[in-house]
């Protein structure tokens, strides 16, 4: 378990103090019916999702845009792991190696001589093209399992252990690894549920596959390290939703 | 998660090898023969006790989670005064286990051990040839070793910080009652519930053991049974025991009695353990963190250096 990579302890450190989540937010929503995005394996990237970059269009429904590190307001959906990787190179602020990876890409590698000026010319524009897809990008939107614990009657709550400040999502692309990782977990990860309520969510929940969560983040920090580094990010809202499609919550958590 | 204190990665440095409380003082041990006490002496240099501890105490209702005044966010420093004051003949001797940290870590003092002085004898060779004999006859006979006698107590101290800013991140201590003078496991175990409160878990074993948990989430409140961290958050009593680091649980304190063999109503020995997993894990972070970036920094510099220094090869 040592092997991984320690980053941004005091984003975690300083998320320690204010155990408030929005509460009232956090009521159990009644079985709107909605369209659920598929679940993810804990722990993993979305795979096969559409990324994209939307200045401004990320938001609260309350709050407008949401402005992530260096007041960037640009939004990813589901990003792909090579899309993290080149917003993690945006983010901090390091040049992409775009001329190895074009060289090493067996697109390249294996073309024919004949062809090989022309598709190292496509292949850079690809590149670069991802490149600056991510400039501008705060915020991002992942789909995944919630991995919800069962009802807590002692303080009342579900855990959201994918939002878990132990939660790490791993992008491998491009021979770098970049973690996503939650500095304001320790609170996320709280969903208050009203025992007289934690029954009904129960039911909604049956004993299926699990829950699915669409969370939206907010970045806040990007650590360098060796082979890659870590993005941290805020949770700002999510919203939980059985496979049948029953939304079960929308939380908003208080933004430090 | 973080497994630690399982990984001896040889840092010896830091006023441990011979600490003491203040640690100057400490003396390398002479030659020579002498008793438990004079070798006691050498080591621990002058110690002023009761220990004086600047660290600021945990807010009034905060959970009780001190191991006889040793707990987490106390220096380096405080804690081995603080341990050494627990008996006359206590040294503190570095430890090696920690965690693998980056080579520009080495002068971290990851934590110490404290354990009785014991006399120094000067051996001749017939001495230690029957001590080997002595020792292969007892592994031949699969003889049981307790690396403790009663009456003596030891000590693990696991601390993390950069140079010199090292805090505890988990204590742990075992005891062994002196003979005709043990408490019951009964009695041991109700000193434990007055101090620590109600436990999270307690466990009595067929053999007459006790083992009792008091856990912690990161927000401070206990995990109860309910809990999804009920089985996830666990502490470690015993000063040999090696921990985890979880930002997911808090700190979690460890307790375990043992009876006697040959009346399991009286204990024999207990140990008692805290960790702090989410504050344990934040400072290796922070530390891991720090060391990477004035790495990164020292090898800018070096390139630096070189592209105005360095000389340009013959071809």
């Amino acid at each position: 378990m040592r092997s991984l990579t320690i980053v941004i302890a005091a984003l975690l450190a300083a998320a320690c103090g204010d155990s408030q989540t929005s509460d009232s937010a956090a009521m159990p929503v009644a079985g709107a019916a909605s369209a659920a995005s598929a679940p993810n394996a804990e722990s993993t990237p979305p795979s096969a999702m559409q990324a994209a970059a939307t200045p401004a269009a990320a938001g609260t429904a309350e709050t407008g845009p949401v402005q992530g590190l260096g007041g960037r307001t640009g939004e990813l959906i589901n990003p792909d792991n090579s899309t993290m990787v080149f917003l993690y190179y945006d983010l901090a602020g390091l040049t992409p190696p775009i001329d190895n990876w074009v060289e090493q890409d067996n697109r390249v590698q294996f073309a024919q001589p004949l062809d090989k000026a022309e598709r190292r010319k496509a292949v850079r524009a690809e590149y670069e093209s991802a490149a600056a897809a991510v400039r501008g990008v705060g915020a991002i939107r992942l789909s995944m399992n919630a991995n919800l614990s069962e009802y807590d009657p002692s303080y009342g709550e579900f855990s959201v252990r994918a939002l878990a400040p132990s939660s790490v999502i791993t992008f491998n692309d491009l021979g770098q690894k970049v973690e996503l990782r939650f500095a304001n977990g320790r609170q996320a990860q709280v969903w208050r549920v009203p025992q007289a309520d934690a029954q009904a969510v129960r039911d909604k929940i049956g004993y299926g596959p699990g829950v699915s969560l669409d969370t939206l983040l907010r970045i806040t920090g990007v650590q360098p390290g060796p082979g890659g580094g870590t993005i941290t990010t805020e949770v700002v809202e999510y919203q939980m939703q059985t496979q049948s499609g029953l939304t079960i919550a929308r939380v908003q958590i208080a933004q430090r | 998660m973080i497994g630690g204190a399982l990984v001896a990665c040889g840092s010896k440095s830091g006023p441990g090898t011979t600490t003491g409380g203040s640690a100057q003082a400490a003396q390398a041990p002479k030659k020579g023969e002498a008793t438990a006490v004079e070798v006691a002496e050498e080591m621990r240099g002058d110690i002023d006790c009761p220990a004086k501890v600047k660290t600021p105490k945990r807010a009034g209702d905060a959970a009780v989670v001190d191991v006889v005044g040793v707990r987490p966010g106390l220096t380096y420093d405080e804690a081995a005064n603080l341990v050494m004051c627990t008996h006359d003949l206590l040294v503190v001797t570095a430890d090696g286990r920690g965690f693998q940290l980056p080579a520009n870590g080495k002068d971290i003092r990851q934590g110490f051990s404290a354990r009785f002085a014991e006399p120094r004898v000067v051996k001749s060779s017939e001495d230690y040839m029957r001590e080997m004999s002595e020792e292969m006859m007892a592994r031949s006979g699969n003889a049981v070793r307790q690396d403790m006698k009663p009456g003596q107590s030891k000590w693990y101290v696991g601390t993390i910080g950069m140079p010199g800013q090292e805090r505890v991140i988990t204590a742990a201590r075992e005891e062994w009652f002196e003979e005709g003078k043990a408490p019951t496991v009964a009695t041991v175990e109700q000193a434990l519930i007055k101090k620590y409160g109600k436990p999270t878990r307690s466990q009595h074993w067929d053999g007459g053991s006790v083992a009792l948990s008091w856990a912690y989430d990161p927000m401070g409140r206990p995990i109860t049974e309910t809990s999804p961290l009920y089985n996830s958050c666990t502490g470690v009593s015993s000063p040999d025991g090696g921990g985890n680091y979880s930002p997911d649980c808090g700190t979690v304190v460890a307790a375990a009695v043992y009876p006697q063999a040959a009346n399991r109503e009286l204990g024999q020995m207990m140990q008692v353990g805290v960790i702090d997993q989410a504050g344990g894990y934040e400072a290796l972070q922070a530390v891991e963190q720090t060391l990477q970036a004035k790495d990164a920094q020292l090898k800018a510099q070096q390139v630096k250096d070189a592209q105005q220094n360095a000389d340009v090869p013959d071809l």
